[in-house]
């Protein structure tokens, strides 16, 4: 009796397995339409499956505390037993005698005991004698792994060269089978230890942690993560004070749950880092990939922890909650903000913490309240999309804090809520669903095979899959992380006025791969106006597209405000796109509507009617065209009547209302050219083109010529002006691009053709 | 006392020795200076002298040495978890009412006897799974020694534990 294969799929728990596993690995988008797409006719399945994933990070952390519970019932029964001996040396001793030989290397002296182990001072003596640290890792069982995953990773860490990492120069196995690392000696107390005891102020303890961040950003910049920074990972020597971060590729090498060559993690048995520094998606244990901005999190950490004097979650607590609750609180709850968590300690400890920053206690809550509560709060926010996405971001807001600029961390925080990301990550989603497709696909045309041979097949199957998944996972972190980088290099060029070399740096790599932020925006922002002031429209386009992606960030109405649709549709146009404008143009309507004051409306007006348009376009801006007539008709003050007069004229052009036209475009011109700073000479211009072609439609042809005349030498004239300026206002470059525009179009229309005499780029 | 009415005598629990004592050692993670989380730091020693002196183990070197081991281990282990419900409840446990059950935390005990009962479920869907579980979890094996005992990959002991784990997770929610 044959059952469908539908049935025999769902009900598989080796199915269910596969499945299961698949989809941990997919981004939550492209988990869903591939279990959609599974259970298609199994409504059951579906939640079945649904309830299982969601189960799977609660059930990691629910097995670790049961372990935990399990051995004290084994201490107990131990304990009852009558006869045996507690301690007989069946646990091997956890330091090794000094003066023993490991590999090429001599014990010397024991330095420090951590968590993870016990760190020996050991001297090499081939193939070059120097001094080095050696920690012996206290793990167990996967010493083979261990180093296995330090291998793959060496490469990487050889490359890192920089005066704040100590270099990790080797791994191998004890005698007795441990693991262990050899670095860098620095010799030097915690960060944290060092700034109190020099009773550093606020301003020299962000300087030395920006520092701290160099090193880190170098280190992604090459591809490596740390995972562990905390303060005992980042020292200072009383001599020498920069901060040097140790233990580099270590945590990578003793997690269990990282991703390696053999496939997707599965969230492990083994609980590894120090909780109140750990990134949500590190603490999560349900299979997410740990990327760069794992690092920035546990930064924000340590920042808040040299500024506050105390970590951001309290150790103890976490300690005594269980894993689960730790888990539970790590992921859901917010770290108190730093000032509030220093305003409420009891005044004696508070007196003690402002004491070691050289400050009274008042004057400390003080300044770090604000704009140092935004910081740290940004580089911890749950959501990593939420974070700076580099490094160097979270540095340079750090500087513009120590240069007194407004920074980035205080803009309003609730901009992710409408699944903006998914563009981003259309691509990545594709792949992911191509790959579980092809799982299914796989299962479903040898459902027979499978049932006889199913463990060899899905064997086969999930090798492949995994391969693959591991493949793109990893290059695409890679790209990303390098995009990040690049992005906030060419922000920093930026900041210091070398435009040139910061477009050379983003032509270079693929642009596409910049993930949309707020850092990213302003970049986009100011490398475009610089294409387009200098006419490369392409450029200036490319960074434009970007940039409207990027603002799906910020609310639409500040986007409005400024002068960036004007911007995105004159160069659109100059290039020459003018599909991709009247794209744009409705994508703006659909986005930006209503117009809630005239300058916004004058502003969606002017972006969206620079060439003709047809009746959708023109019945969604009646309501516009009256916020806008009412700004510019009466006494309120608005700040660019001018401007609200020349988009009425537009409007009414378009609207082929030519009295109309003429009676906003002598309003228009009652406004001299100085009244706005740099564009009003072109203002003018192109008032009068429109101004010409209503006299045409009212049959004053020779008026209309000779307007229009006038107007050429205008254009040409004031463009040339403007190219010898500086690009610093983009008002100026598109408000003689409109002007153009307009030009071409009256020409056509008065002498039937295009004009010839005026150069066109 | 037993459900399946073997004994467990002391001698019998003393053989069980060197597992115990791993168990206990691995507990020693949460109690580590730096107030760092371990991984359950298995002191493999007492395995390793164990498999290589089959001659000293319960089975005699037939294969399954270790999930003889491990269904010995599940059993002293649920015992004692037993006993602690049974004082904390002050009596037999089926006479707590139903909805002051419901308002017990699910204590440590619980917990263990709660795993204990899905696992009994998972062996009637998949007995390789299960027998992952039993291994890895009341046996104190780490992957490596369960991909041996069982002849599977070390991988795919990986996969078989996490699927595993969230399918008797969701179990227990269920109870």
């Amino acid at each position: 009796m044959a059952r469908s294969p539908k049935s025999v799929l769902t009900t598989s728990i080796e199915v269910e397995g596969a499945v299961f596993e698949a989809a941990l690995m997919l981004k939550p988008d492209a988990r869903r339409e591939f279990l959609e797409r599974f259970f298609r006719d199994d409504p059951e399945g579906l939640a079945n499956m649904t309830a299982l994933l969601e189960v799977a990070g609660e059930s990691s952390a629910f097995f670790l505390e049961a372990s935990e519970r399990r051995g004290e019932l084994a201490d107990e029964i131990l304990a009852d037993l009558p006869g045996v001996p507690m301690d007989d040396g069946d646990e091997p001793s956890s330091t090794e005698e000094i003066g023993t030989r490991i590999g090429p290397y001599r014990l010397v002296e024991r330095i420090g005991e951590g968590g993870c182990g016990v760190v020996y001072e050991a001297e090499q003596e081939h193939p070059v004698r120097r001094t080095v640290a050696l920690k012996v890792i206290r793990l167990g069982m996967d010493t083979e792994r261990v180093i296995a995953r330090f291998e793959a990773e060496r490469q990487a860490l050889a490359m890192m060269d920089h005066p704040n990492i100590a270099r990790v120069y080797d791994a191998g196995a004890t005698a007795n089978g441990r693991p262990y690392f050899v670095m860098e000696r620095v010799s030097g107390e915690r960060i944290t230890t060092y700034c109190d005891r020099e009773k550093l102020d606020v301003r020299s303890r962000i300087g030395l942690f920006i520092q701290v961040c160099h090193a880190i950003q170098h280190a992604h910049q090459k591809g490596v993560i740390h995972r562990d920074i905390k303060p005992s990972n980042v020292l200072v020597s009383r001599e020498d004070p920069v901060p040097k971060v140790i233990d580099f590729g270590i945590a990578k090498a003793t997690d269990d749950r990282e991703v390696d060559l053999h496939g997707p993690r599965t969230a492990g048995d083994q609980f590894l880092g120090t909780p109140p520094y750990m990134s949500p998606e590190q603490v999560d244990m349900s299979g997410r990939d740990v990327d760069t901005r794992t690092d920035v999190y546990s930064l924000g950490a340590l920042l808040y922890e040299m500024l506050g004097g105390r970590p951001p979650f309290d150790e103890r607590a976490l300690k005594q909650a269980g894993i689960s609750e730790m888990r539970r609180i790590l992921l859901q709850d917010d770290p108190p903000v730093l000032s509030r968590m220093l305003a409420a300690l009891p005044l004696e400890e508070r007196k003690q913490i402002a004491e070691c920053r050289s400050v009274d206690a008042d004057r400390l809550v003080a300044q770090l309240r604000g704009d140092l509560d935004g910081i740290v709060a940004k580089a911890m926010a749950k959501d990593r999309d939420a974070r700076y996405q580099t490094v160097n971001a979270l540095a340079a807001d750090l500087g513009r804090f120590l240069a007194d600029q407004p920074v980035i961390a205080r803009a309003p925080g609730r901009l992710y809520l409408f699944g903006k990301f998914v563009r981003r990550n259309r691509v990545v989603c594709a792949l992911g669903s191509a790959v579980a497709l092809s799982l299914v696909v796989g299962m479903g045309a040898s459902t027979t095979m499978y049932l006889r041979e199913r463990d060899a097949l899905a064997e086969q199957n999930r090798l492949r899959v995994e391969a693959e998944a591991a493949r793109a996972v990893e290059s695409r972190l890679r790209e990303q992380a390098q995009a990040r980088a690049n992005v906030s290099q060419a922000a920093v060029l930026l900041s210091e006025g070398r435009i040139e070399e910061a477009d050379a740096l983003l032509q270079q790599k693929t642009l596409e791969t910049v993930e949309p932020s707020r850092e990213a925006a302003g970049v986009f922002r100011e490398l475009g106006n610089w294409n387009a002031f200098y006419e490369r429209w392409q450029r200036a386009v490319q960074y434009y597209t970007l940039l409207n992606q990027a603002n799906r960030l910020d609310p639409p109405s500040e986007i409005v405000e400024g002068c960036e649709v004007m911007a995105i549709s004159s160069a659109l146009l100059a290039y020459g796109d003018t599909e991709g404008y009247d794209e744009f143009r409705r994508e703006m309507l659909d986005l930006y509507l209503p117009a809630r004051t005239s300058h916004q409306a004058e502003h969606l007006l002017q972006a969206s009617l620079l060439t003709q348009a047809d009746e959708s376009i023109i019945d969604r801006l009646h309501d516009v065209a009256a916020v806008c007539e009412k700004g510019a008709s009466t006494e309120i003050e608005s700040p660019y009547p001018e401007w609200e007069a020349f988009s009425m004229a537009l409007y009414h052009h378009r609207l082929g209302h030519s009295k109309a036209v003429l009676r906003w475009g002598e309003q228009c011109m009652s406004y001299p050219p100085e009244t706005t700073a740099a564009s009003g000479e072109a203002r003018i211009a192109a008032t009068h083109c429109l101004m010409a072609m209503a006299r045409f439609r009212l049959g004053e042809r020779a008026d209309a010529e000779a307007e229009l005349q006038k107007t050429r030498r205008q254009i040409t004239e004031g463009r040339r002006a403007a190219l010898s300026g500086k690009p610093s206002i983009p008002g100026e470059w598109y408000t003689w691009v409109i002007a153009q525009l307009l030009f071409d179009e009256a020409h056509q229309m008065i002498f039937g053709k295009p004009d010839e005499t005026l150069g066109r780029n | 006392m037993q459900p399946d009415g073997s004994r467990t005598t002391d001698s019998r629990i003393a053989e069980l020795y060197p597992q115990l004592r791993r168990l206990a050692a691995a507990r020693m993670a949460m109690e580590r200076p730096d107030h760092t989380l371990q991984p359950t730091a298995l002191v493999h020693e007492a395995w390793l002298r164990l498999s290589s002196d089959r001659s000293h183990s319960w089975s005699d070197g037939e294969p399954g040495l270790f999930a003889a081991a491990a269904e010995s281990m599940r059993r002293v282990l649920i015992d004692r978890a037993r006993k602690h419900a049974r004082l904390k409840r002050g009596g037999d446990l089926t006479r707590v009412p139903i909805e002051a059950a419901e308002e017990l935390d699910v204590t440590e005990d619980d917990q263990m006897l709660l795993i204990h009962e899905a696992v009994n479920r998972l062996e009637e869907e998949d007995a390789v799974r299960a027998r992952v579980v039993v291994l890895k979890f009341f046996g104190g094996l780490s992957n490596r020694e369960v991909a041996d005992e069982m002849g599977l990959t070390e991988r795919t002991v990986e996969r078989y534990w996490a699927h595993a784990r969230a399918w008797l997770y969701r179990e227990i929610r269920k109870m």
